[in-house]
């Protein structure tokens, strides 16, 4: 074939910008560290990135919502602690108000520790979170739910539920209502210190030791409910945690080039491009004018 | 003998002539084609014809025809795909750009700050959170149209440059068409202009599907489907206006060209791509206007507002450009409706709106709205490499094309040099031959005194 001056010219061009091209392109993957710089390196990859890079920050949220919702349910079992504490007192009180041992002024000092026990109850109905939302009120938390009213608790919350929502499609309940729960033992209470104050021995016995025992079950069995829900946040931590994992190591597979193998295409790109450079240098030394006489 | 003189000197400019334009785009090298001369007849008895030397009968070019004709066809496809990939990489880079924030972040972002709102509503920092996800959401989906609308404009800038180029050359062509022709009128062979009209040619199949016809008077005539560009010296332009990129069309009515290939189709195909990035934007943005403002409207606030909007929404609905937060909510945290009843802990609301996330939407064809962009990131870049791929294939064509044209019409500089040598070594032969002859005669002349 009939070589042109330009076609040889033409041909050592285009070998440096070709392999000037490829050292760019395998210098970017090099430096990023990344295989697809721009979605058309791979278009379905690119497209996974984007859905696994959702999936990933949502289970950082999901993640999030339990730290918060862990402490919300503790803050409410220490709360309940202490009201369980408090009935386990007021139970003790029923059993040696009922005993014939005690006199009635030892009564009538029992009957003001209770009413030094409502007035706690009623503080610790009204315990708020790290927020300052009211644990106890339901979603009406932005207001205190107990006033005590003569001898009744009133409560003011609406006793319904909230909840965290802790997976794609599981939401766990953070609160308790404080109703029938401290209701029912400040009642019980208030049906403790009439008892007392009346010396009535036998209602003493036969109703207030077994309501505060029914209190006592009460408040154990919401205790253990919210010791489960504790160990659920607790799963689904580990779970998504690991689920995390997981998702960094498929993004990361989809992402990253191989560094090792990345260094080496950009030295083989460098040794071509200077060779390419070389060769166009070298290769007008010789032509015909070189050998004209004269 | 002084014929030999004259031929070997026009060679030997027809070589400097090759030598001088050893670089010029274009250009084909030109040979003499020499012919001996025809005999004149003696009779010495016997009819005895006698060579009279040597002419130059013609300096033509070498070409070849078939290969011009592929190169160009080849250039038509070259630039409608480069063209096309120029516009097709702008879409990529504001639509699905890897390492910048996008809209799937501040998507994700916005169903996150609604999933914390959903336990704590009456908190105002959560609120603010939740405002400031929808706020990003609203600005990155308007942002990108906008950029994709100003890639739009550039484009069309481009278009514009294109049909300007493609009347120029037109406009060139027609005058070299009259030159040429008056030219062969007069027996000549004006090689220098053919080939100017054939790198204008050239240049034009790149930028359009044209179609061009030799004429016997030495013309060409050029067309570009139902317009005739170039006939004999007469030029009619190409319209500016109107660009319908879709059809593929310029010009309305009469006046109306379909164009088919070349940069201009290729430019008119990436405004089809920038415009159907914009339709899938505005079908998201729609989407979610639907799906977000059907869920807040069922939820009362702190204020006892109910069926509120938390995005702007419109009958028929705007798409992308405006998409914004509605008045009711922008910029203030405590009008977001996060539960039905309005009550300071009811986050059912809120806790749906996350939840959205998962849920197909009609306007999307079921898709999930972070699925449906995800498909938009996959299909841009799918165009975009299709388009690379298929023009590196015609590189590589074109590269075979030009070297086989180059091996036919390129100056080789030490072919040229060598022929140098011969054409001064026969010049040098017929002067001595002439000077032979001379002192022969003076001998004659000589003899004679």
């Amino acid at each position: 074939m009939r070589i042109s001056t330009n076609h040889q010219f033409d041909s050592f061009s285009r070998g440096i910008t070709d392999t000037q091209r490829k050292l760019v392109e395998s210098q970017m993957r090099a430096t990023t560290g990344k295989r697809i710089n721009r979605a058309s390196d791979d278009p379905t990859g690119a497209g996974s990135l984007v859905r696994m890079g959702a999936v990933k920050q949502s289970i950082g949220q999901y993640v999030q919502n339990g730290k918060m919702a862990k402490g919300v349910l503790a803050a409410t079992e220490g709360a309940l602690s202490d009201v369980n504490d408090l009935a386990k007192e007021a139970y003790q009180l029923a059993v040696r108000g009922a005993s014939d041992t005690v006199n009635a002024a030892s009564r009538a000092a029992m009957a003001a520790e209770v009413v030094g026990m409502q007035k706690r109850l009623v503080d610790l109905g009204n315990t708020q979170d790290a927020n300052g939302g009211y644990l106890f009120a339901g979603q009406r938390n932005d207001k205190p739910p107990f006033t005590a009213q003569g001898s009744n608790l009133v409560y003011n919350g609406d006793g319904r539920t909230r909840f965290a929502e802790l997976a794609a499609d599981q939401t766990v309940p953070i609160n308790t209502s404080g109703t029938p729960l401290m209701t029912d033992l400040y009642t019980r209470l208030e049906s403790l210190r009439q008892a007392l104050t009346d010396g009535n021995t036998e209602k003493l016995s036969q109703t207030s030791i077994p309501e505060m025992q029914k209190s006592v079950d009460a408040l154990n069995l919401e205790r253990s409910v919210i010791g489960t829900r504790l160990n659920t946040v607790a799963d689904l931590e580990v779970q998504h945690l690991r689920r995390e994992d997981e998702l960094t190591g498929r993004i990361s597979d989809v992402e990253e080039v191989d560094m090792t193998q990345a260094i080496m295409d950009y030295r083989l790109a460098e040794t071509a491009y200077e060779a390419a450079l070389n060769v166009a240098s070298q290769g007008f030394r010789l032509s015909l004018m070189d050998f004209i006489r004269g | 003998m002084t014929s030999a003189l004259r031929a070997f000197q026009r060679e030997l400019d027809v070589t400097g002539h090759n030598l001088a334009n050893v670089n010029t785009p274009g250009y084909t090298r030109q040979v003499t084609d020499l012919k001996s001369n025809d005999p004149t007849n003696i009779h010495q008895g016997r009819p005895i014809a006698l060579g009279s030397g040597v002419s130059v009968a013609s300096v033509g070019r070498i070409r070849d025809m078939f290969l011009e004709a592929r190169r160009n066809e080849v250039g038509a496809d070259q630039g409608r795909l480069s063209a096309q990939s120029e516009g097709l990489s702008g879409v990529e880079g504001i639509v699905a750009d890897p390492s910048a924030p996008g809209i799937d972040d501040a998507l994700t972002s916005f169903f996150d700050s609604f999933s914390a709102l959903s336990s704590n509503p009456n908190q105002l920092g959560m609120r603010q959170q939740a405002l400031q996800a929808g706020q990003t959401l609203a600005n990155r989906i308007r942002d990108t149209y906008s950029q994709l609308q100003s890639l739009k404009e550039s484009q069309m800038g481009q278009v514009g440059e294109t049909v300007a180029r493609i009347n120029e050359l037109g406009s060139g062509i027609a005058k070299l068409n009259e030159e040429i022709r008056q030219s062969v009128n007069g027996g000549g062979q004006p090689n220098d202009l053919l080939d100017k009209r054939d790198h204008a040619l050239r240049e034009l199949s790149t930028l359009a599907d044209v179609k061009t016809q030799n004429l016997p008077d030495g013309t060409v005539s050029v067309s570009l489907n139902q317009l005739s560009l170039v006939a004999g010296a007469d030029f009619r332009a190409m319209p500016t206006s109107p660009v319908d990129p879709i059809a593929g069309t310029i010009g309305v009515g009469d006046a109306k060209v379909d164009v088919r290939n070349g940069r201009l189709k290729g430019q008119f195909d990436a405004l089809g791509g920038i415009n159907s990035a914009q339709q899938r934007l505005d079908g998201l943005a729609n989407a979610i206007r639907t799906g977000v403002n059907e869920i807040h409207e069922l939820g009362t606030n702190a204020a006892g507002a109910t069926d509120l909007k938390f995005f702007n929404d419109a009958n028929p609905q705007t798409g992308a450009k405006d998409f914004d937060l509605d008045v009711a909510v922008k910029g203030k945290p405590e009008a977001i409706a996060a539960g039905t009843s309005g009550a300071a802990g009811d986050g059912d609301i809120a806790l749906a709106l996350s939840r959205l996330r998962n849920q197909g939407s009609a306007g999307l064809g079921g898709r999930t709205f972070g699925n449906d962009f995800a498909d938009l990131v996959t299909q841009v870049g799918r165009e975009v490499k299709a388009v690379d791929d298929a023009l590196d294939t015609q590189n590589a064509l074109a590269t075979q094309v030009d070297t086989q044209l180059q091996s036919v019409s390129g100056v080789s500089m030490d072919e040229e040099m060598a022929n140098m040598l011969r054409f001064q070594r026969s010049y040098q032969a017929a002067a001595k031959a002439l000077s032979s002859f001379d002192s022969m005669f003076d001998d004659l002349l000589g003899m004679l005194r």
